[in-house]
């Protein structure tokens, strides 16, 4: 079932392959790189705007064709590949910082960004968005990403940060209150530079 | 802790509308990595790693245009027959490209990359410079400012400005090179940071730091300078130059002006943005008449009005 909403499709439930467990194939694999493959990159450059999200993407993905019982055992799939990929950025800037932390060459070849999109209000939004989510700690920016802005359901967040769906709220929770307020901050300070009174930014 | 509704579905004030605006943003799907790649990296053929967006993959025969917006070009020097032997060109969505003489492929801008290593040669042709190839990897990239060229695997031979160079994998090129910039204009500024925003890790910083510019003050010019010093220490040009764009806004007058200015200047110099540096340049000259550093920005300038 899915839920259709502006502009964009948030499954609530994912409607794993019809696979026997033992009989998952690359092509399987496959099935679910060309569904997810862009989000997970979207959500990739979202969280670790400094790594280099093609990479991991791909990495992912290898872990998936060589782990592939576990990819068919997971609850949600999805989920699933989300983990993969939050685990992967994570070692991968724990290696950059070792690399760093020993004079060696860290320098991380970032994928090219997001595209912007053409209109201006999404161009706008994505960049203060994005200004407001970098300042939160991992865990909360995790869970933020992954709910508000990557469309997965408080059960696949849970699954795929590994923690319970109560730790998933809580932590929104929280992200919320702090990006809200990092982008009133920015909406504030915009205002003043532009010259817009106070009354004015009052709905 | 109850469940949450997404803001996507449930926003009122305008904080949270903008995160509902950038939840609705879809997934770029331009330039993703290919299914073979991936496949070839997991058997143990690797890929290297992903330059400059990504690893690119199409194959296609003459005049092909492919549903997803990517167009490609195969170089056949052979009979149908013996295509799995042609060089395979990829090009970006948005290339621009023509067939040259002799079967060479002419980018006038955008991106083209040669994903599989064959015997048969290759010639690409830019504004800028020839390459040319035979059993390698490689990608090229046409912008305004120049022509970009790394290597994966094997050799290219690259002409341009009467001089011609053999790049071996792993190395990149650009022609033309940036201009050189006056030592002049690269000594540190003065050091004017806000004194309370040098402690912790650069988000708790820029986020002290922007805290402290919202003030009307010279902390404020200085918070904003630092700030954009900031950013682009953390690989962040863009967002480097728009805190020094909103301080000359705001103070276009003040203290810090020329240096701001000056930062502008080397940072698109070195982003390749010759034409807006030239701009920022003729700007520092109009604003800071008399300043030190006059000569150093009109030499740079004399250099920009070439590319």
């Amino acid at each position: 079932m899915k839920v259709e909403g502006p502009g964009r499709t948030r499954a609530v439930v994912d409607v794993a392959l019809s696979t026997p467990l033992t009989a998952m194939t690359s092509d399987d694999v496959e099935t679910w790189y060309l569904r997810y493959g862009a989000e997970l990159r979207q959500a990739l450059r979202r969280l670790a705007p400094d790594l280099d999200a093609d990479d991991l993407l791909q990495e992912a993905f290898v872990i998936a064709l060589k782990t592939p019982d576990k990819l068919a055992r997971a609850e949600s799939p999805r989920a699933w590949l989300y983990g993969i990929c939050i685990k992967l950025a994570a070692t991968r800037r724990r290696t950059l910082r070792l690399r760093s932390f020993f004079g060696l060459d860290a320098a991380e070849r970032q994928s090219s960004p997001e595209r912007l999109s053409t209109r201006l209000e999404q161009r706008d939004a994505q960049r203060a968005v994005a200004r407001a989510v970098e300042s939160l700690s991992p865990a909360k920016q995790q869970a933020f990403v992954l709910f508000e802005l990557q469309g997965l359901s408080g059960d696949e967040v849970a699954s795929a940060l590994d923690v319970p769906v109560k730790t998933v709220w809580t932590r929104l929770h929280h992200a919320r209150r702090e990006v809200t307020e990092a982008l009133e901050r920015q909406l504030l300070q915009e205002a003043r530079t532009s010259g817009l009174r106070r009354e004015e930014l009052e709905p | 802790m109850t469940p949450l509704v997404p803001l996507s579905e449930s926003a009122t004030s305008r904080a949270e509308q903008l995160v509902a605006v950038a939840a609705a943003i879809p997934p770029d799907t331009a330039g993703l990595p290919s299914w073979e790649a991936i496949r070839r990296r997991a058997e143990g053929h690797a890929e290297p790693e992903a330059q400059r967006g990504g690893t690119w993959r199409l194959a296609l025969a003459f005049a092909c245009s492919v549903a997803v917006g990517v167009v490609a070009v195969s170089v056949l020097r052979q009979p149908p027959a013996a295509s799995d032997t042609a060089p395979r060109v990829e090009l970006s969505s948005g290339a621009n490209w023509s067939p040259g003489t002799s079967g060479a492929v002419v980018l006038h801008t955008g991106r083209l990359s040669v994903s599989r290593v064959t015997p048969a040669p290759i010639r690409i042709e830019t504004p800028h410079v020839v390459v040319e190839a035979q059993g390698s990897r490689f990608l090229a990239e046409v912008v305004a400012s120049g022509t970009f060229l790394s290597v994966d695997e094997g050799s290219v031979v690259v002409r341009a400005g009467g001089l011609e160079r053999r790049l071996q994998a792993g190395e990149s090129f650009t022609w033309p090179p940036a201009p050189e910039i006056p030592t002049g204009l690269l000594e540190q500024p003065l050091a004017a940071a806000a004194q309370t925003c040098t402690e912790g890790a650069a988000s708790t910083r820029r986020a002290c730091l922007r805290a402290e510019a919202t003030e009307d003050s010279l902390e404020a010019q200085a918070a904003l300078f630092e700030l954009g010093s900031l950013e682009l220490h953390e690989g962040r040009p863009t967002e480097a130059m728009a805190a020094w764009q909103e301080s000359l806004r705001r103070f276009g007058d003040g203290v810090l002006h020329p240096e701001v200015r000056l930062q502008l200047v080397v940072t698109l110099v070195r982003q390749r943005e010759f034409s807006r540096a030239a701009t920022e340049a003729k700007a520092f000259l109009e604003h800071c008449p008399g300043d030190p550093r006059e000569g150093d920005v009109k030499a740079l300038l004399e250099r920009l009005d070439r590319y």
